[in-house]
């Protein structure tokens, strides 16, 4: 009698397990597909294609195995690509996270305008890549009608050609991309030094704390794990850069800014080497996969978790 | 009651889906049935770069031809630039549903007619709808070149403008100098046209730009080329390339009358920044508005060394190979009628692109109208000395390859003759594949 009772019982809550499970499905259902149909298979579809010698449009490509890859380590263009790339990556990231989290500090004080000063820092990250690009074409123009160069001529200092001189043109696109990213590492380091409770502070002023000591000993290590989400979405972002290059240098002058994204496109959509670009896509995505599980294991096993 | 509620909204349900499915299914057949019938208009698309006013006469053109052509409907499409026409082509080949017929240059035709995508012109020359002999040669020889692969014509020449030099007159005037012929001319231009002021130059003579284009200027008027007859060996390092680099670096930095910047010219040349440059004839409209009756102004053909020479650039008319039949036919009869020799001439008025037929200058309208604008003229004189690019396919990257070469000598970063030596080579190996 027990037996049966619980047997039925056992039936009843296995088919309600089912019928939820199947409901959860059901509701993952919409995103899954979008992301199997517009991200994973893509994702495939490009390893396949990388495989191929293809102009995107020949009813018959050719199947020419990892020639691709290896022709890759061949192109000096593509090795060019790379090192400015990391040349940009290095420019960026740390400057932009030491500079956004000193930003977020000032705006996390009870000041005058706070509200004012917040939407001012983020009025760049919301403003199309595009439109501040050709803004700072203006600021970069390289002769005395522009606004860099009609300061420094004002100064008495020599003007330069700027985004037209392959020693500036990188370091040109670096801060115009500083500042155009710093709203945004504001916004998520703001939020990660609101979410650190008053009483570590209270507790350090009692015992004698004051200023520098307070960031080194209390907010430094408690916004670790702020920091290390900045790095590592920061790193890939910057791995990433494009359009800031497709509308100011074009990869010039003399492949000056040519960088990995900006080749890729060039190869892929205006050269129509389908299978060529698939193949500079997957050695980037292995490059940022890879540094991203280095700074794992070097910098996240670092982090302190409140 | 509230089951048999539920039970009549089913069967309303189904009988709404019974109904919409019969409907579509209906719908379908009429749709399958519609062109067939007699006296139903064919629709033909057509892809096309040409913005702001160009598109504007692309327009005209297209209500004009369906006026005289009822059963068939154009519908005329402006992609954007032209390397956004040409990825949303390849984009539309890739998923099998092209246009029926677009603009394209010769090297992206050349891509196209490789992966058996064009349907060619020539199939549609012979008949009572086709094109004679002589109409055929009526289109200027060298723009026939371009159309032509593999001894087949592919395309027919469409909006195609020719390389001019547009000059200040009014400071020309005021340096007491005639517009210049020569080179000799273009750089005493130059150097009367420069001001310096405290140490700075306020004007320049001319503005480069660092490109492929400006430097085909100076390499076909000193009598030079970009590769010899049997097409596989790059000629433009030879003595007249080297020299007409040479000229170029000696402008912006032996005699500094001369700046260089990446984009369009006409906005500088309209501020008075630059007393020249180089451009084609269908950017006369972009000049006119950057100077805004400012100062006077004039063009003509490029300034010479060995003789006059005027490169062309432009795209043609293509027909895709997946259209039917009955499209194929409305578009070739688009196609035919675009570039006669009463269109053509409109066109060239228009919008300052040169007729693609040699009758077309014969016809009154164009004889009248170059009578009353002469400046314009001067671009039609430079015709007879037409040089076209190289329609292959690996084209892009010869003109990139050579840009590089120029930006390289501009920036000193190597001698002329280096720098073209170098991009020979790497053109070369591009043509033996």
């Amino acid at each position: 009698m027990l037996a049966h009772k619980t047997q039925a019982n056992d039936a009843a809550r296995r088919r309600r397990y089912l019928k939820e499970t199947f409901t959860a499905y059901l509701y993952l259902l919409p995103a899954t597909a979008v992301l199997v149909i517009f991200h994973f298979a893509p994702v495939f579809y490009a390893f396949y294609v990388s495989l191929l010698d293809w102009n995107y449009i020949s009813p018959n490509p050719a199947f020419v195995g990892i020639a691709n890859y290896a022709a890759l380590l061949q192109d000096s263009d593509f090795v060019t690509s790379l090192l400015n790339t990391v040349y940009y990556v290095v420019g960026t990231v740390p400057t932009s996270m030491a500079a956004a989290l000193l930003v977020a500090i000032l705006l996390n004080q009870k000041i005058r305008g706070l509200a004012w000063y917040r939407t001012v820092y983020f009025l760049p990250v919301i403003t199309a890549a595009n439109a501040v690009a050709i803004i700072w074409f203006w600021i970069y123009h390289p002769d005395y009608s522009g606004l860099l160069n009609g300061f420094l001529d004002k100064l008495g200092l020599p003007i330069q050609s700027w985004l037209l001189d392959p020693k500036w043109a990188m370091p040109c696109i670096i801060l115009m991309s500083i500042w155009k990213g710093l709203g945004y590492n504001v916004v998520i380091f703001l939020a990660g030094l609101q979410n650190i409770s008053t009483e570590y502070y209270e507790a350090a002023q009692i015992d004698g704390a004051r200023g520098w000591s307070i960031f080194r000993h209390i907010t430094w290590p408690l916004l670790s794990p702020t920091t290390f989400f900045v790095l590592i979405i920061s790193v890939i972002g910057s791995f990433q850069v494009f359009s800031q290059v497709y509308v100011m240098t074009r990869g010039g002058p003399l492949k000056s800014t040519l960088v990995v994204v900006y080749y890729l496109y060039k190869i892929g959509f205006e050269d129509f080497k389908m299978g060529y670009a698939s193949a500079m896509a997957y050695a980037l995505f292995v490059i940022i996969f890879v540094l991203t599980l280095l700074q794992r294991k070097y910098i996240g096993s670092r982090v302190h978790y409140q | 009651m509230r089951a048999f509620g539920m039970a009549r909204q089913g069967s309303q349900l189904k009988r709404a889906i019974v109904g919409i499915v019969t409907m579509s299914i209906l719908a379908m057949l009429f749709a399958g049935i519609a062109p067939v019938s007699a006296g139903s208009k064919v629709t033909i698309t057509f892809w096309h770069g040409m913005g702001s006013a160009l598109g504007k006469t692309v327009d005209e053109l297209v209500a004009e031809f369906q006026k005289q052509n009822p059963d068939i409907i154009v519908k005329a499409e402006y992609q954007g630039n032209y390397s956004a026409l040409n990825q949303k082509i390849m984009a539309a080949l890739a998923a099998k549903k092209p246009p029926t017929m677009a603009q394209a240059y010769g090297n992206w035709v050349a891509e196209y007619v490789k992966s058996g995508a064009v349907k060619p012109v020539e199939d549609f020359f012979a008949g009572p709808g086709g094109l004679s002999k002589d109409e055929i040669e009526d289109f200027w020889p060298q723009l026939r070149v371009g159309c032509t692969f593999d001894g087949k014509m592919y395309t027919l020449p469409f909006n195609k403008s020719v390389a001019i030099y547009i000059y200040n007159l009014t400071a020309l005037k005021e340096a007491g100098l005639k517009p210049p012929k020569t080179w000799e001319d273009l750089l005493a231009a130059s150097k009367a046209t420069t001001v310096v002021k405290d140490g700075k130059v306020t004007r320049y003579g001319i503005v480069l730009r660092p490109n492929v284009d400006y430097f085909a200027n100076m390499l076909f008027t000193n009598g030079g080329r970009y590769i010899d007859e049997s097409g596989k060996k790059a000629v433009f390092n030879g003595p007249e390339g080297v020299e007409a680099l040479q000229f170029m670096v000696d402008m912006l930095h032996k005699y500094k009358v001369a700046y260089y910047i990446p984009g369009y010219a006409d906005a500088d040349f309209g501020a008075g920044k630059t007393c020249g440059y180089f451009a084609t004839s269908a950017s006369y409209s972009y000049t006119d508005k950057a100077v805004g009756g400012k100062f006077e102004w004039g063009i003509g053909p490029i300034p010479y060394k060995r003789g006059p020479a005027a490169p062309v650039a432009g795209t043609d008319l293509v027909m895709f190979a997946s259209a039917s039949p009955e499209e194929q036919q409305a578009a070739w009869k688009f196609m035919k009628w675009l570039t006669n020799a009463t269109q053509t001439a409109h066109w060239a008025i228009e919008t300052g692109y040169i007729p693609v037929r040699r009758s077309a200058l014969h016809l009154q309208a164009m004889k009248d109208w170059m009578a009353a604008n002469p400046r314009n003229a001067a671009s039609l004189d430079a015709l007879q000395y037409a040089v076209t690019d190289p329609n292959i396919a690996e084209w892009q990257d010869i003109r990139e390859i050579i840009s590089q070469a120029v930006e390289e000598a501009f920036l000193l970063k190597a001698t002329p003759k280096e720098a073209l030596d170098k991009a020979a080579a790497k053109t070369n190996a591009l043509l033996a594949k």
